[in-house]
């Protein structure tokens, strides 16, 4: 919330679209590669009015895996990058996704969700992408995703995913929707005192001595940049510490284990949710993006009504928050998971909660939003049932 | 590692670097020399293939045709003085080990 | 004083020879042919980046002692082109093979022709999928064998040159690899050159293309590549009914007068900023 403060914060009205651009550009983004889709294109069209007055690159690209290709290659040269997308575009950048992961290389991929599959809704609502951004692209590998609600909260979790990306070497997924992407709200433009700008560790070492994935110094490497004297060798196949090809079976299983660990073993430092009146919730609603502003307001109408409902908001929904919905589980009486889709996150709650207990979805994939109505509804049914 | 054979010419100022370790015996070199002072020979020290080796390094012209066209950077051909210039030898493996 | 020899070994992990390549492989001469062209400019191997994607022809940065990106099947110059914008000074370079760039690639091929943006573009064309078993690409000459294609070509085959030409390349040469010397002189044209320059070798895959084609063996199809080219000056004394069915090589095409992409960008940067301040 706005501080206090003798000088009066500056309110602005921005599309979520627009939110995510300015936040990139505060986050130290100095390259972006787009390509057009509804509904991201606006954080492009931002993006390529900001970049030249701040002395970054703005590119369209000939298509989707272009861009992400392209902000590969500036992110290998030091450059923090980021491309935004939705739907399909989304389904096209998960070769380079994938070779993000594989290579260790920061960036952001930011895709506004609309319905699907296939070209869908393009003008619509969804968030059916959830699942795609943790398994869409090929092999295993660990995502960093989050999926915020507000424009205040979108604008702080696009520096996070610079944040993570940097800390982590890996492309890290920010997952809004055609709701947030279009729907403008007034906001104060976060202070820079309010975040903290994480950049790569770089390598120290002399060149000679430089290994691109070297372990010694933990699970995630110190990163050089090109044209810095390393003169080092990338590539999409597993790798050896010396980034140069391996298929030593135990090297590889190692590396495939290392890539996973490097952000599961943090997995508690990455969590971060909302918790509303979870402290005596009986029905807990598990909700992100734009369907928990809903589901908050139908926590709001249920208390009324003298149900014993709660919010669990999910800022952060891979890695997803086991611990906090396992111990969620083991307190409440049910879980009520609305979502834009058919049911996708709610696969993690029930594979989380590991006991009997209703699992409800309340679940919409026509391109329109889920009212708070609707999820009261289910609270309801929950509730009588139960 | 590095099995470097040198060819010195006696009468001109030229000479023949051939890496055995990087000779596949493809045979272009051989083709590609017009006074034909190229040819394969037997490697069983190697492999079960051939390696090139110069028969008359004084006869060699110095067109250096055999030192560009051959894919395995296994040749040079040299002045005497240059010898010194450039980096010889590194490879790690053998062709056959490759 | 003549110039010294070029010392391949330096700009190379040598340390990685011999090289994976066949005996007799093309791309081991075009590499050769890259490597004098970089000596000859002068170039400081901390400022190169050398980009490819996947194929046979992909390995090559892998043994290349600068900045070296392995990437994904045709995108390359995808990954290039966020190199250059974001290090506009420095020298990045493309390696590919004819499926790579023109199949899989085609759309990332034409555009960064269109752009203009100055890298360079090396296409080995040895009319054949290598690395995965001998499919046939889209530079497969029609009627020839290929994994593939068992009963003959049926594709029409690309023309590289009148392609990069058509979307905008500014500086396109084709050379074949029984000329290592031409090569080599193509290459260096196209370093030198500021704007996107595309350089198509023609070379042998004896191995998946010459086997299936009666030409098992490496001298066999680099004399069929020899009989099928003539130089474009060379040609100009020829007939029509001389030059049916031959490949022109040369440098097929310049243009100095397009702007190049990073200067575009820089400028608008300028304007932009110069603007803001007013």
């Amino acid at each position: 919330m706005p501080s206090e403060q003798s000088e009066k914060p500056k309110i602005v009205f921005w599309q979520g679209n627009e939110v995510v651009a300015q936040a990139a550009v505060a986050a130290g983004c100095r390259f972006f590669g787009g390509y057009p889709i509804t509904p991201s294109s606006e954080v492009a069209s931002v993006m390529s009015e900001m970049m030249p007055q701040v002395g970054g690159t703005f590119m369209q690209m000939e298509d989707e895996i272009a861009a992400m290709g392209a902000i590969i290659g500036a992110s290998l040269a030091g450059v923090k990058s980021c491309t935004a997308t939705s739907g399909p575009g989304f389904s096209l950048k998960m070769e380079h996704i994938g070779y993000a992961c594989m290579a260790e290389v920061p960036c952001v991929v930011v895709n506004v969700m609309r319905g699907g599959p296939s070209t869908g809704l393009p003008t619509a609502l969804g968030q059916s992408d959830v699942m795609q951004a943790r398994w869409g692209t090929h092999g295993d590998h660990a995502t960093i995703a989050l999926a915020p609600a507000y424009h205040r909260e979108i604008y702080l979790s696009t520096i996070k995913c610079f944040n993570y990306a940097e800390k982590y070497r890996l492309p890290v997924m920010l997952l809004i929707d055609e709701v947030l992407g279009h729907m403008s709200e007034g906001m104060t433009i976060p202070d820079p005192s309010e975040y903290e700008i994480v950049d790569r560790v770089k390598a120290t070492v002399p060149p000679e001595e430089y290994l691109p994935y070297d372990t010694a110094y933990g699970d995630v490497p110190p990163m050089a940049s090109y044209f810095e004297g390393y003169r080092f060798h990338v590539t999409g196949l597993n790798h050896g510490a010396n980034g140069f090809p391996t298929t030593n079976p135990e090297y590889c299983n190692s590396e495939e284990i290392r890539m996973v660990r490097k952000v599961m073993k943090d997995a508690d430092k990455l969590a971060e949710f909302e918790e509303y009146h979870l402290n005596d919730a009986e029905i807990v609603i598990f909700a992100y993006g734009s369907t928990a502003r809903s589901a908050k307001m139908a926590v709001d109408k249920a208390r009324k009504e003298g149900i014993r409902a709660g919010l669990f908001r999910a800022l952060t929904i891979w890695p997803f928050p086991e611990k906090q919905v396992y111990e969620l589980s083991q307190r409440a009486k049910a879980f009520v998971v609305p979502e834009v889709n058919l049911g996708q996150m709610i696969l993690e709650v029930e594979r989380v909660a590991k006991r009997e207990m209703p699992i409800v979805g309340v679940n919409k994939a026509g391109g329109v939003p889920i009212s708070p109505f609707e999820i009261l509804d289910k609270i309801k049914e929950v509730n009588k049932n139960g | 590692m590095s099995d470097i054979v040198r060819y010195e010419a006696k009468e001109k100022d030229i000479v023949i670097i051939i890496d055995r370790d990087l000779c596949k015996g493809c045979d272009i070199c051989v083709k590609v020399c017009k006074p034909e002072i190229l040819r394969l020979v037997d490697a069983p020290d190697k492999w079960e293939g051939a390696i090139v080796e110069i028969t008359n390094p004084d006869e060699c012209t110095f067109c250096r045709l055999c030192e560009l066209q051959c894919p395995d950077f296994a040749i040079r051909v040299l002045r005497k003085e240059d010898e010194d210039k450039i980096t010889i030898g590194g490879a790690q493996k053998t062709a056959a080990e490759q | 004083m003549a110039k010294a020899p070029v010392d391949y070994l330096y700009y190379m992990r040598a340390e990685k020879l011999p090289h994976m390549w066949c005996p007799g492989c093309g791309v081991g001469v075009l590499v050769k042919a890259i490597i004098a062209a970089i000596d000859d400019m002068g170039w400081d191997k901390n400022d190169i980046a050398f980009v490819s994607g996947i194929g046979c022809t992909s390995r090559a940065p892998g043994y290349m002692d600068m900045n070296t990106l392995h990437t994904t099947h045709g995108r390359a110059l995808t990954f290039a082109t966020g190199i250059k914008m974001a290090q506009p000074t420095k020298h990045v370079i493309v390696i590919s093979g004819d499926g790579d760039a023109t199949a899989i690639g085609g759309n990332h091929f034409i555009h960064a022709c269109r752009r203009n943006i100055d890298i360079t573009l090396i296409v080995n064309n040895n009319n054949i999928y290598g690395m995965t078993g001998g499919q046939f690409s889209p530079t497969t000459p029609y009627g020839a064998r290929a994994a593939t294609t068992p009963y003959g070509n049926i594709d029409p085959a690309f023309d590289l040159v009148e392609l990069a030409k058509g979307a905008g390349a500014t500086y396109v040469a084709r050379g074949s690899v029984d000329n290592g010397r031409m090569l080599q002189k193509f290459v260096r044209g196209g370093l030198n050159h500021h704007g996107f320059s595309v350089i198509e070798a023609l070379t042998n895959c004896h191995t998946q293309f010459g086997r299936r084609n009666k030409m098992a063996d490496p001298i066999k199809m680099i004399e069929w590549i020899s009989s099928r080219v003539v130089s474009n000056t060379k040609a100009k004394k020829m007939t029509p009914e001389e030059l049916k069915g031959k490949i022109l090589t040369g440098v097929m095409h310049t243009d100095t007068e397009r702007p190049e992409y990073c200067d575009e960008y820089a400028h608008l940067v300028e304007w932009v900023q110069s603007k803001k301040a007013k």
